[in-house]
């Protein structure tokens, strides 16, 4: 007579418990490399700020000089 | 791979077909655990959502929407209800309140329902003369508290800008400006009934349509206040003060085509010229079950006033059509 709630109760105990595990970082989907990375607002912030870094500076150092203006002297550096 | 007689699959027992990773779904975990807490999410649905708690939640909303009448909503109007760490995407995340999600509610695809109201009026009238004024101003009222109806009120307050604008051109009298108040019944002048006044004439009324129509406005305004929405702290209300009014989700003319119809459609024009405001916005605390369920609970009530106006608007004469989905 009691069997379904019982069974419904387990489940909910059980999917609760793996919310828990998820909540403290226990669960296994956070044991991988990128589940490490994903949780950790340090590295994400720290890749963020390395790609910007390297956008920054391609946008530095790939300039296309403009042809200088008939006779105008070439810059000389 | 040993050679075999014919073609093989390669099979990956017990390796996972799919990762899916979220930076922060700390909020979302939380939710998950107080609705299930609650028993407004339903255990089964954990393996539905593939163990993902974004989707655990998107799952649970929907049914407790179906739960609440949600097919009476799709029947009249077209809305989205989402959870979101911001009250609108134009607003930035609040960093001193780590734990607030929002439950939000607006139009999906900008669309509007519609009831047309002159010939339930003209039903109402012969009745009683404030019978017409009481009944629009139950209806829109009991909506209006959840949901945004533009109405004649909202075409007057145009029309009256226009004027403002025509008179100081110099050629003021060329401009045809819409005639909103000769479009409005003269019973909708009357004074409305109080509650008192309005039971006792229910009781009087004969003809079974009107009484059905009476009664389901009244059901309607009692349902929908039975919980009042949750006022916005000014840090909410500074973040969406540059967003434009919330979207009408209901238009409210007293006959097809009017100068109320009209106005809409003008000033439709420009209402997403500015990320317009949620119609419902409920801030919470998603690690407070009992926050979770107010939310829920007056998110419920939202749900079924909508759904109730929905039937009412196919209890009112002269609105087959405006119909979203059946």
């Amino acid at each position: 007579m009691s069997r379904k709630p019982k069974s419904k109760e387990v489940t909910k105990r059980a999917v609760l418990a793996e919310l828990e595990r998820l909540r403290q970082g226990r669960h296994a989907r956070y044991q991988t490399l990128v589940g490490r990375f994903a949780r950790c607002p340090e590295f994400v912030s720290a890749a963020a700020l390395c790609a910007a870094a390297v956008n920054a500076s391609a946008r530095t150092y790939n300039r296309t000089p403009l042809d200088a203006a008939p006779g105008w002297l070439p810059p000389v550096s | 791979m040993a050679q075999g007689s014919g073609l093989l699959i390669p099979r990956l027992d017990a390796v996972p077909m799919a990762h899916r990773l979220v930076a922060d779904d700390r909020l979302a975990v939380m939710l998950a655990k107080s609705l299930l807490e609650l028993d407004i999410a339903v255990p089964g649905d954990w393996k539905k959502a593939e163990r993902d708690p974004t989707s655990f939640i998107r799952v649970t909303l929907e049914r407790w929407i179906h739960a609440h009448d949600g097919p009476a909503i799709r029947h009249r109007f077209l809305l989205s209800a989402v959870i979101s760490n911001s009250p609108s995407d134009w607003a930035e995340r609040d960093e001193t309140k780590s734990n607030q999600l929002f439950l939000i509610v607006e139009p999906s695809e900008a669309t509007c329902g519609c009831a047309t109201f002159g010939p339930t009026l003209a039903l109402l009238e012969s009745i009683h003369p404030q019978l017409p004024a009481t009944f629009f101003h139950l209806f829109v009222g009991a909506l209006n508290r959840w949901l945004r109806v533009y109405d004649f009120r909202d075409a007057e307050e145009r029309a009256e800008t226009l004027r403002e604008w025509a008179a100081q051109e110099p050629d003021a009298d060329q401009y045809e400006l819409p005639d909103v108040e000769g479009s409005i019944p003269p019973s909708m002048r009357q004074a409305v009934l109080i509650d008192g006044e309005l039971a006792h004439l229910v009781d009087r009324i004969n003809d079974p349509i009107t009484k059905k129509l009476v009664n389901a406005v009244i059901a309607l305004d009692h349902l929908s206040a039975q919980t009042e929405r949750p006022e916005l702290d000014d840090n909410i209300r500074q973040e969406l003060s540059d967003c434009n009014p919330p979207l009408p989700c209901l238009l409210a003319v007293f006959a097809e085509g009017d100068p109320v119809s009209a106005s809409f459609d003008e000033e439709a024009q420009g209402m997403m010229e500015v990320e317009p405001e949620p119609n419902i916005i409920i801030p919470f605390d998603p690690t407070d079950t009992a926050s979770v369920q107010r939310t829920f609970h007056m998110f419920g009530v939202a749900c079924q006033t909508i759904a109730a106006a929905s039937r009412l608007i196919d209890l009112m004469p002269d609105n087959d059509q405006w119909i979203i989905s059946r």
